[in-house]
């Protein structure tokens, strides 16, 4: 018997040059590409994913990374049943910017789940983040996971615990 | 087609009129839009005019979105435009459509226009790829620099220590691009380099003219106004301020001052970096954006604290509830920072600035100013008694062990704490305030929380006054040694104490030395301080010997003290002039004396044990302590924290921790010494494990020479009686 079709937004917000649009292409499409080319405004993806019988179509909001020149615009978040907030384990300076990024989210999204994301774990010599970072993270109130989209480290586990989060799923998956 | 539709369509625009549920296109024969929609399968009406709103929505998800905008403008009178900014659509062949919405009225009819700028975005794309690689490259650069900057300063401190010449600095630095200048604690400049006359354009006359200190501190008061105290306190600061050129031209600065301190803890010099980051700043000033946060810890930065605080004074304070700030400062950061080295420094601000978070309320304020300083700014205070459990509550939380580079370290702050209960406040007198109390707590020995108080504004000079009375109790001899016994539970019959120093104050009476050693320690008073007391007990130690009284003593060492390239001469001088033999001395020392070099330390420390002095690891359990570790260690004592004794009749850990340090040290045959034993429970327990020595107030206080005399024949029947009742 084949189950409804839920539609359940997600964001995937953090700073410019982070990776978010390499982890929705290597989880939407399986692809990934070294060269970064910078994402303007927003693009939707959509992947279908099976929770318990159900079909949910995530609605995978990849919107333009954070910097100098760019905002979050708060009115692309409106309606999320859940935010990826990724970060970039080798720049602290990405990192820095997740207290400020957690207070919007915190603001416009209360009570919506929110998954931290240190991508980049493939580069472990250039990684800069520790325990402490994870903890200021978990402090936030932000779950953490390091990912990496170059090899596909956790991407799935990611979207599996997102979805978990926002009451989808059947628990809470293992940490790897 | 007509000719309007014609001009939309050449600019790229679908244009929409909103009619209840549907929409109608105005521009029905728009290929671009009806290509998307056909191959997003949105149905629409034959004649390709009319969508129907859900339909569209489904099409266009991002749009769905956009409409809650869109109704909004529509329902507003005027002529109100709101722009969703732009998306990307792919279609069925897998092209890229890059697309932004408006949603305006014309005469009052509600008009959505959607733009496809897919032929000009890779124009636009071009502009923001090239300042997103730009800014990544310049964040790049600014971590290198910073990492460089403190290795400059840290290598010049170094250098100017160990070869106590500036000229060789001169030389080395001469053509660095960052800019070094050596000075006196007046300013007077001794030494500058080219990077420097080159960010200020004034010639090397000119620069030694000025004292380019002062200006420094002046300019960078506004944002850092604990500058000029962090810096006279002989403490390592680091900052970004604006700074006059000789020109007048405004540069940025990234400034490091730290102090170079003679062997009795003088400051002898300050050794300053500064990069010009004007470049590098121009990025962020130019869109008017400041991250706000720190880059190590994450939480809210100096600039950002001012600007809250400033909203809150501005906001005023309503209710009856006050407004606390605390100024937190880590104890001994910069020599963890210098001995384990700077990404452990990082990892451990980061690690407390984490701790202090969640020792607060959400509704609180954290911000790392910089250094080792934070602050909290605590709300909706009713009661003083408050910020008391706040405090604590930090002090406990900064203080739990961390692992650095597979050390146990326990770090521990100063908390200065100030409230303003009026509705109306100066954020910078607050803050001044906060920092003074702070001081206060740092001087009286450090690791806890002091509130302001307004008598501290006149002991901004205390603690120089303090040095100036330690140096002259040194010379008259204001200092007296206590003895406090130490009972054999394990069949000892030696008569053992420990020779605590007290200050006999003119003005202030008998002082513990939780009043002075610590100044002491900074100043490097203590390496004279700590030779009289060796002398001393060693003295005393003779005195009673001579008696026929057999006796024991350990006297405590400093790091500092046993790092003294004079110490191990010293220490046998004392012994040949006072006859007393070495084998009945003892030399307590802490973990703090193996953080440095510790194979030069073991050397050390074996030397003199084959002189016969047995050594005792003191405060065991509180520094980075690692039962591994400890067997490294060539020690014959081991002295349990008093802190793990006083929680033996509370909590599990302690009595667990205390049995396995008991028993691990009988396996490396140490002898164990109980410290701080108050109540017969905690006796008990120590004499049922077997532990060799207890000491505290149970059995003795700190015993003056005459007090000692006449209980000493009462210790050794202490001995007789526990060796008697020892546990099989």
């Amino acid at each position: 018997m084949v189950g409804k079709v839920i539609a359940k937004k997600v964001c995937m917000v953090g700073p410019f040059a982070v990776g978010k649009t390499s982890l929705v292409r290597r989880f939407v499409d399986s692809i990934f590409s070294d060269t970064y080319l910078t994402t303007i405004g927003v693009k939707i993806s959509k992947k279908p994913v099976a929770v318990n019988g159900d079909q949910v179509q995530l609605m995978i909001w990849d919107i333009e990374g954070v910097d100098v020149f760019t905002e979050l615009k708060p009115s692309y978040l409106r309606g999320a049943s859940g935010v990826l907030l990724i970060l970039d384990g080798t720049r602290p300076k990405s990192v820095e910017m997740a207290a400020e990024l957690s207070n919007v989210l915190g603001e416009q999204l209360p009570g919506v789940p929110v998954v931290g994301l240190l991508n980049k774990c493939d580069l472990m010599y250039e990684w800069k983040l520790g325990e402490s970072d994870i903890e200021g993270l978990e402090a936030l109130g932000i779950s953490v996971i390091k990912t990496s989209a170059k090899t596909g480290r956790n991407v799935e586990l990611a979207f599996e615990l997102m979805v978990n989060k926002m009451g989808l799923g059947s628990g809470v998956p293992e940490s790897p | 087609m007509s000719i309007l539709e014609g001009i939309i369509e050449e600019l790229g625009v679908a244009a929409l009129v909103k009619d209840g549920a549907y929409f109608r296109l105005v521009n029905a024969q728009s290929g671009w839009f009806r290509d998307l929609l056909a191959s997003l399968s949105c149905p629409v009406q034959e004649d390709g005019s009319i969508v129907d709103s859900e339909s569209l929505c489904h099409a266009f998800p991002f749009i769905e979105n956009f409409l809650i905008d869109a109704e909004a403008a529509w329902g507003e009178s005027g002529a109100k435009t709101v722009r969703s900014g732009i998306w990307t659509e792919t279609d069925k062949s897998g092209c890229e459509h890059q697309l932004e919405a408006k949603a305006c009225s014309v005469n009052g009819v509600p008009v959505l226009l959607i733009e496809n700028h897919t032929t000009t975005f890779s124009e636009h794309h071009g502009v923001y790829q090239k300042a997103r690689d730009i800014a990544l490259l310049n964040e790049k650069l600014v971590s290198e620099l910073n990492q460089r900057q403190r290795e400059l300063q840290s290598e010049i401190e170094r250098y100017i220590l160990q070869e106590a010449s500036i000229k060789g600095v001169a030389e080395s630095v001469k053509g660095h691009t960052s800019a070094v200048m050596i000075c006196q604690p007046n300013g007077q400049i001794e030494m500058i380099n080219k990077a420097l006359i080159d960010i200020y354009q004034m010639d090397d006359v000119d620069l030694k003219r000025v004292s380019l200190l002062d200006q420094w501190v002046s300019e960078a008061e506004a944002q850092y106004p604990e500058l000029k105290r962090v810096i006279e306190n002989g403490s390592y600061w680091e900052g970004e301020f604006e700074s006059k050129s000789g020109s007048g031209v405004d540069r940025w600065v990234r400034l490091t001052i730290g102090p170079v301190k003679e062997q009795d803890g003088q400051i002898s010099h300050y050794v300053c970096v500064a990069n010009d980051i004007s470049e590098f700043r121009s990025l962020d000033t130019s869109s008017g954006s400041d991250g706000g946060y720190d880059f190590t810890t994450h939480l809210p930065n100096r600039r950002h604290f001012w600007r809250h605080i400033n909203a809150v004074a501005e906001g005023g304070l309503t209710g009856d509830f006050g407004l606390g700030l605390m100024y937190i400062d880590l104890d001994y950061f910069k020599r963890v920072n210098d001995d384990l080295g700077h990404q452990a420094g990082d990892f451990l601000l980061s690690a407390v600035a984490s701790r202090i978070s969640r020792s607060v309320k959400h509704h609180d304020f954290v911000a790392h100013l910089g250094g080792d300083e934070f602050v909290v700014l605590v709300r909706y205070i009713e009661e003083v008694s408050q910020l008391d459990i706040v405090a604590d509550r930090l002090l406990e939380s900064i203080h739990e062990p961390l692992f650095v580079n597979g050390q146990s370290i326990s770090m521990s702050a100063s908390i200065g704490i100030t409230i303003n209960v009026e509705s109306s406040f100066d954020p910078a007198l607050l803050v001044r305030q906060a920092d003074l109390a702070m001081y206060a707590a740092k001087e009286l020995g450090k690791g806890q929380s002091r509130f302001y108080d307004p008598a501290m504004e006149c002991n901004i000079p205390h603690k120089l006054q303090r040095e100036r009375e330690l140096i002259d109790a040194i010379d008259r001899q204001e200092f007296v040694l206590h003895l406090q016994p130490q009972i054999s539970i394990s069949g000892e019959e030696e008569v053992r104490v420990e020779a605590l120093i007290r200050w006999q104050h003119p003005d202030h009476g008998l002082l513990p030395p939780a009043d002075f050693i610590g100044i002491a320690e900074e100043s490097g008073l203590i390496i004279p301080m700590g030779s009289w007391v060796l002398r001393q007990a060693c003295g005393i130690g003779a005195d009673l010997l001579s008696e026929s009284k057999k006796i024991c003593i350990a006297v405590n060492i400093s790091a500092k003290q046993l790092r003294h390239p004079d110490f191990y001469k010293t220490l046998t001088n004392i012994l040949s002039e006072t006859s007393f033999p070495a084998s009945q001395l003892e030399l307590e020392i802490t973990e703090s004396c193996f953080l440095e070099d510790l194979n030069a330390v073991i050397l050390l420390i074996e030397k003199i044990r084959k002189l016969g002095v047995t050594i005792a690891l003191d405060d065991f359990g509180t520094g980075f302590s690692s039962l591994n570790y400890l067997r490294q260690l060539p020690v014959d004592y081991l002295k349990i924290d008093r802190s793990f004794i006083q929680g033996l009749e509370i909590d599990r850990e302690s009595q667990a921790i205390t049995s396995s340090v008991i028993s691990l040290a009988s396996e490396l045959n140490i002898d164990v010494i109980a410290e701080g034993v108050e109540t017969e429970a905690q006796f008990d327990f120590l004499r049922c494990r077997q532990v060799n020595f207890v000491q505290g107030f149970l059995f003795y206080r700190p015993l003056s020479l005459s007090a000692l005399l006449k209980s000493y024949g009462q210790i050794k029947l202490l001995n007789d009686e526990n060796k008697f009742n020892k546990p099989q």
